[in-house]
């Protein structure tokens, strides 16, 4: 029987994947972080991630999100979140399963308790008895100091700083 | 620390109105104000009615080591005056934020601190301007602890790559083309990497 392309047939077009990076040893990486604006990440995210070469000295690996990304909203009509890319960053961490510790934000870890994709999140890396700590909501990536750089928090708290208004 | 000393630490100054009335009052106190301040925070003052105030406010805060730009323009000759030790040589602290000037600018400004250990831009685009190679390039003397990029830094990322900035730390938002670059010229110092997933500002949704 002749179909649609895939394209018609798959819901939404394709995401364009960019191309492979190249990224040379980080021998004296100890700590990633990364920060997700939905629970997929996005094509370029995971590649740059996953092309880091596997490095002895990754202590902790936080994969944390927005404070304004809504979970509840961002995971209607996803059937299987953590799968696809996730996948990717499973095999990616478990090389590391011995020495690198995943801390996961709450929300991201809590919510699909009750699916069955949970039993699958980071399943390699739990294989390899690699440790995942949950952390606390508060502790989510705030990225204040990616718009206002360092201590516009207190350009209008006046915490310290001092608004010059002489006349 | 005394309560003045805390007072004046940070001081910031959102016109040129402003930074004119530090210039004319401060100088004229005796107490050392100028010396308490190690920070001092420009924002919204896209263009100035005389460019050499910029220059003026810096050169009387002798202690200052933490520069934060948003909005404001540099003036080309601050980068050149800085060159040529006259003042700022202690700020080892630069952020600029959604910076109204050019590239060349920007990385003169950058070039021209010596003890720069902390770097942060975010933009939504940058003017290219005049070419790079017309600035000389003063080598980076040691590594940068932090560098953080966000947002449209086309330009940017190419000219700290040319000049072989590297850092401790890389805080870096993904969907800025190159920053390949930046990690591989830091692949041998980098301790902690920061991939920031969010694509704001110039970047649409369909570069993700």
């Amino acid at each position: 029987m002749m179909g649609f392309p895939d394209n018609f047939t798959e819901g939404p077009p394709r995401e364009v994947i960019p191309p492979l990076v190249h990224l040379p040893p980080l021998p004296a990486l100890t700590t990633l972080g990364v920060s997700l604006c939905t629970y997929k990440p996005s094509p370029r995210l995971a590649n740059i991630m996953c092309r880091i070469p596997p490095t002895p000295k990754l202590a902790s690996v936080t994969i944390g999100y927005y404070k304004w990304f809504k979970p509840d909203a961002d995971i209607e009509g996803l059937e299987h979140p953590f799968q696809g890319r996730w996948v990717d960053i499973d095999r990616w961490l478990a090389q590391m399963a011995g020495h690198a510790v995943v801390q996961l934000p709450m929300t991201l870890a809590r919510w699909p308790e009750d699916k069955p994709a949970w039993n699958g999140f980071l399943y390699e890396f739990r294989k390899a008895r690699g440790e995942i700590k949950i952390t606390a909501d508060d502790g989510v990536w705030d990225d204040d100091d990616g718009w206002y750089g360092d201590g516009i928090s207190s350009w209008n708290d006046g915490n310290g700083t001092w608004d010059i208004d002489l006349h | 620390m005394a309560t003045k000393e805390r007072a004046f630490q940070e001081i910031k100054l959102s016109s040129e109105h402003k930074v004119n009335c530090w210039c004319i009052d401060i100088p004229q106190d005796m107490d050392g104000i100028a010396s308490y301040v190690h920070a001092v925070k420009f924002k919204g003052i896209g263009s100035w009615y005389n460019p050499a105030t910029l220059g003026l406010t810096l050169k009387g805060l002798g202690s200052l080591t933490k520069l934060w730009v948003f909005g404001t323009v540099i003036p080309d000759e601050v980068p050149a005056q800085i060159s040529r030790g006259e003042f700022g040589r202690e700020i080892t602290t630069l952020t600029i934020l959604f910076p109204p000037c050019t590239l060349a600018t920007i990385v003169s400004m950058i070039l021209s601190l010596p003890d720069l250990k902390t770097l942060c831009v975010t933009a939504n685009g940058i003017v290219s301007g005049e070419p790079l190679s017309t600035h000389p390039a003063s080598p980076q003397k040691g590594p940068l602890d932090l560098l953080q990029l966000r947002g449209d830094v086309s330009g940017l990322v190419e000219a700290l790559a040319k000049f072989r900035f590297i850092s401790r730390r890389l805080s870096l938002g993904v969907y800025i083309p190159g920053i390949e670059q930046l990690i591989t010229c830091s692949s041998e110092t980098v301790v902690e990497l920061n991939l920031c997933g969010m694509w704001f500002l110039g970047i649409s949704r369909q570069q993700k």
